[in-house]
């Protein structure tokens, strides 16, 4: 591959980063505060997604950054239900039973999405679309092009997630959320109000996911299975990049998309490229956790027996 | 006065059928009467389609046994028993199609040696970690089964699926009718099925199911009692994948026709409904799981117009009744069971 | 002590790959150091007067670094040896080498050393936090240490290393622990409960479980027989199919002493197995300890907060303050050693001002 058609695979990359931090960054928050591993999180994005276009095909006036927000809120509101009516009542089960509560919740909602938005198929407004404009710009002295939704939808993530971060570092909140990460009990004996922190970690989840959502769904048919991969993918980047921290998983958000895009590029890969890039994706991930089996920036947990 | 000799008699049938593979039998006895009555009927009740659901409701079983190990033992959960299934019923529908020469049981070895291979290899990878990670790494395995068997269409045919014109042994080897092979294979299907219940119940209560079960309550006991964390959990997990892969060959052997449709995440989520609401060690509850999540539809609800057209609601259903299960009442069916039968038992002794 | 007959690597098999490194690299050094005089002695009927001082100096240099590495090599491989012999004395059961546990920045256990000789019943104590659960933790290699040595002998005789050992591997050495916060099955009854304990005496293969063949029935009966005999020490048999949930904290104690019956130990690890317990059911541990090692013939380790059951139950005491020794004896001495009466138990007034 030549340098400029390196270069233009990672630019390709970007929307993806974008979308799929979002995704872990909402993942990672649950698993820390709550331990569960939600796996009921694409589908939460997918219903806030399904909100948007709903809300924008039925109020033609309003902007669409206000349907965005309506999106965004349902999914908010998705994510704190299921944790305050379910895992909250449950807090005494099992990693595992939690999981499987998630796995319930992804059952129901991949059944009952379809039919309440059902006649929702296309996400175009009459009279309206998404823009489908290319930007192009110079890079190290070669012509790169990104999509103009693709470029803000990094940005947008990027700045969404840097705000996140900087929530964590510095407000109390964020603070309420390491601690309860560290150490839950601990953590309600200081004062910490791990209950409102917990359905916020989840609510906020949702709403990034739902973000993400949208980006990865505006100007496509919507289908239930749309944040599918964005959800799988999610999880592997936390593995990957190793479940210890809040960056750490962030990083392995960046990896699986460039691994995607290379892995799909039919001059790396052949003319079926399209064909294998999920699975090609899958086993260098497989391979590199088999390297790496505390992640990327894993550290070692050693459990006091 | 009773004879000496007959209360020796029913003192005996009383033990026999308090023995643990009394209750396989029974069921296998149920199904193959099915069976038979349909032959004696000449077809008028049960109907081929009731028939039908109860072969998937064993094929499903089968996979669910499997999945005993790995939910009900080792306490784990895992997404990816759709695709070991799915690679069981491809490997067969191309043994078969490509290699007429070969015998069945070696496709079944085959089948299960794959089987065995691709889950050596992920939970290899994935349980050396935690346990929990299983299930995240199962989750995309299950993603990249459905991709292959759409895309590889040399092996599978793609999404018009996959098939086999006879059933194997009894209409190739045997030469029997269409009809007189399904319903051969029918009964080998309940002597597998129940075949494979008691050398569950064997397994699941030797050392190596107590090993297990010890993992799942406390690791550092089992650790410092010498059970290896590894071993057992990537076993409980190799043996979901045989189970998985031998459900597999049976589906594509008696339903003879398989697509990818059949093998998402759906799937693997019904799996674990059907072991979790039977409770999750104990296999006869697994059955009635079975029927529960996979038989009722095909068996009763397809003649009711509006399940027919809104086979939502089932699936919601299901997906209410996991979580019911694991908040409320982890032991399934059988906690259900055992508690309504103390609940007797306390009546009996405040009445008497 | 040549390469070939090195036994010693089953019981170390990181010191033997360290010590056949060695081997080759001093073998390489001399070799190499030959090759230089050898080279040198050539070049000194050859090369002119000028060149050959030069050559000379370069020579020397070269020989005496080669030297100096080869003199470094080979104490590497004495101390390697020496390691290697794990030595312990015919009386000593366990001995801890200048353990170490270190967890980030905190030393939680720091140069630890002392011995537990064969057959006797040997006490920790220290204050809360003092390290002694992970001294517990890292011999049973719950941890792995950060440094030292944890040398034990078998039953059979063998000195082996244990940090060589995976944690699962440790009861098939000898070695049974019981917890600090009693972890029974909870899904087993409590004669199964004793069956898991012995575990890795179960021969049979998985398919022969499966079929239920004849090998795994006797191995079930032998031992059920065995657990059996166990619960029946322990005073348990009334309630042996009964799961532990439910049952009152002393009994679970008792079955998690049992278990350590079941495996033909011959190094027992009790954590804190007085806590919670009320007088008479110490009073009856402390029985029951002492019936366990004469008629078992093991060595007990135990860890206790409760005074009296220690000194009265313990041929010696190791106390520990902050990861470190402070001090190592009889239990009378321990109880007259200023250090641990400051530390841990409280001085005596009394004594103090009939002194002066």
């Amino acid at each position: 591959m030549s340098i400029p058609e390196i270069l233009q695979t990672i630019i390709n990359s970007l929307p993806m980063i974008g979308r799929y931090t979002l995704v872990t960054m909402g993942i990672v928050l649950i698993f820390r505060t709550t331990a569960t591993t939600n796996f009921a999180q694409g589908l939460i994005a997918t219903v806030g997604t399904f909100a948007v276009t709903w809300a924008s095909l039925l109020w033609t006036d309003l902007p669409l950054w206000v349907c965005l927000l309506m999106g965004i809120a349902v999914s908010f509101l998705l994510g704190m239900f299921v944790d305050v009516a379910l895992i909250r009542r449950a807090r005494h089960i099992t990693p595992s039973g939690k999981q499987m509560i998630t796995m319930g919740v992804m059952m129901i909602l991949v059944n009952v999405t379809p039919v309440i938005f059902r006649d929702i198929t296309l996400w175009t407004r009459p009279g309206k679309s998404f823009s489908t404009g290319i930007l192009s710009f110079p890079l190290l002295g070669h012509t790169m092009n990104i999509t103009e939704m693709g470029l803000l939808g990094f940005g947008l993530a990027a700045v969404v997630l840097a705000a996140v971060f900087a929530a964590l570092k510095f407000t109390k909140w964020g603070l309420g959320v390491r601690a309860t990460a560290a150490n839950e009990s601990v953590a309600q004996m200081l004062g910490v109000n791990t209950r409102v922190i917990t359905a916020f970690s989840w609510a906020l989840a949702g709403g990034l996911a739902a973000l993400g959502g949208f980006f990865t769904g505006a100007g496509t048919a919507l289908n239930v299975t749309l944040m599918g991969n964005a959800q799988v993918f999610g999880f592997l980047a936390c593995v990957l990049g190793g479940f210890g921290s809040f960056p750490a998983p962030i990083l392995g958000a960046v990896i699986i998309p460039l691994i995607y895009n290379f892995a799909g590029n039919p001059n790396l890969m052949g003319p079926n490229a399209g064909m294998w890039q999920n699975l090609i994706t899958f086993v260098a991930v497989l391979l590199l956790i088999l390297i790496f089996p505390n992640g990327l920036l894993g550290k070692k947990y050693i459990k006091k027996v | 006065m009773q004879n000496a000799h007959d209360s020796q008699a029913s003192g005996r049938l009383k033990s026999a059928l308090r023995h643990p593979f009394a209750g396989f039998v029974l069921i296998g006895v149920l199904l193959i009467g099915l069976q038979l009555t349909a032959i004696l009927t000449d077809g008028a009740w049960p109907k081929s389609s009731m028939l039908n659901g109860f072969a998937s409701v064993m094929i499903y079983a089968i996979v669910g046994y499997g999945f005993t190990f790995l939910l009900g033992y080792a306490g784990l959960a895992s997404l990816g028993t759709a695709g070991f299934v799915g690679l069981g019923a491809y490997i067969t529908a191309y043994a078969l199609k490509n290699m007429p020469g070969v015998p069945y049981v070696v496709v079944l070895l085959a089948a299960l040696l794959v089987s065995l291979a691709l889950g050596a290899i992920v939970g290899f990878i994935s349980l050396r970690i935690e346990g929990i990670f299983l299930a995240i790494v199962t989750l995309g395995l299950s993603e990249i089964f459905y991709q292959l068997f759409n895309n590889w269409l040399d092996f599978t045919n793609g999404p018009n699926g996959a098939s086999i014109s006879k059933y194997p042994i009894f209409q190739t080897l045997l030469g029997m009718s269409r009809q007189d092979a399904q319903k051969a294979f029918y009964i080998l299907l309940v002597i597998i099925t129940v075949g494979l219940m008691m050398l569950t119940y064997n397994l699941g209560k030797s050392s190596t199911g107590r090993a297990m079960l010890a993992m799942k309550n406390s690791s550092s006991a089992a650790q410092a009692m010498g059970i290896s964390l590894l071993k057992y959990r990537l076993l409980a997990f190799l043996l979901s994948t045989a189970y998985a892969g031998l459900g597999g060959v049976m589906f594509m052997s008696y339903l003879r026709f398989s697509a990818p449709q059949n093998y998402t995440i759906m799937f693997s989520l019904n799996i674990l409904a059907a072991v979790l609401i039977g409770g999750s060690r104990n296999l006869i509850g697994t059955f009635m799981g079975s029927f529960i999540v996979f038989g009722i539809t095909p068996i009763f609800l397809q003649d009711i117009p509006f399940f027919r057209e809104n086979p939502w609601v089932i699936n919601v259903t299901i997906g209410l009744i996991i979580i019911l299960v694991v908040m409320f009442y982890p032991g399934g069916l059988t906690q259900l069971v055992n508690n309504v039968k103390a609940s007797f038992k306390k009546a009996d002794r405040r009445l008497s | 002590m040549g390469k070939a007959t090195d036994t010693r690597s089953f019981n170390d098999p990181k010191g033997a790959r360290l010590r056949r490194k060695l081997y080759r690299q001093i073998e390489r050094l001399e070799n190499d150091i030959r090759f230089q005089d050898e080279l040198m002695a050539l070049e000194r009927g050859r090369l002119a007067p000028e060149r050959l001082q030069a050559a000379e100096e370069r020579h020397k240099a070269h020989v005496a670094r080669k030297a100096e590495e080869l003199k470094q090599k080979k104490a590497a491989l004495m101390d390697s040896e020496r390691q290697a012999q794990h030595q312990l004395p015919e009386d000593v059961c366990l001995r801890l080498d200048d353990l170490s546990m270190v967890f980030g920045g905190l030393r939680a256990v720091d140069g630890l050393s002392f011995d537990v000789k064969q057959g006797e019943i040997f006490g920790l104590i220290g204050p809360n936090g003092a390290g002694k659960t992970t001294v517990f933790n890292c011999i049973t290699q719950f941890y792995k240490p950060t440094s030292g040595n944890i040398l034990y002998r078998t039953r059979e005789g063998n000195v082996l290393n244990l940090n060589n050992y995976e944690v699962h591997d440790i009861i098939s050495k000898g070695i049974v622990r019981t917890f600090q916060n009693v972890e029974v099955i909870g899904e087993l009854s409590i004669l199964e409960n004793l069956l898991i304990a012995a575990h890795r005496q179960y021969q049979a293969s998985l398919f022969q479980q499966m079929f239920n063949t004849r090998r795994v029935r006797q191995e079930e009966k032998v031992i059920r027989a065995r657990a059996m005999k166990v619960l029946d020490y322990c005073g348990l048999t009334a309630i042996k199919d009964l799961p532990p949930v439910g049952q009152p904290y002393g009994i679970l104690k008792r079955i998690e002493l049992a278990r350590t019956l079941m495996a033909g130990a011959n190094l027992i690890i009790l954590d804190e197995p007085a806590a919670g317990l009320n007088d008479q059911e110490t009073v009856e541990l402390t029985h029951m300890i002492r019936r366990i090692q004469q008629d078992y013939q093991v060595t007990i380790f135990l860890v206790e907060h409760n005074m009296g059951l220690v000194m009265d139950l313990c041929d010696h005491i190791c106390a520990i303050s902050f990861g470190k020794k402070l001090a190592y004896g009889t239990p009378a001495e321990i109880q007259n050693n200023p250090t641990v009466q400051e530390a841990y138990l409280g001085t005596n007034d009394t004594d103090a001002m009939e002194a002066q």
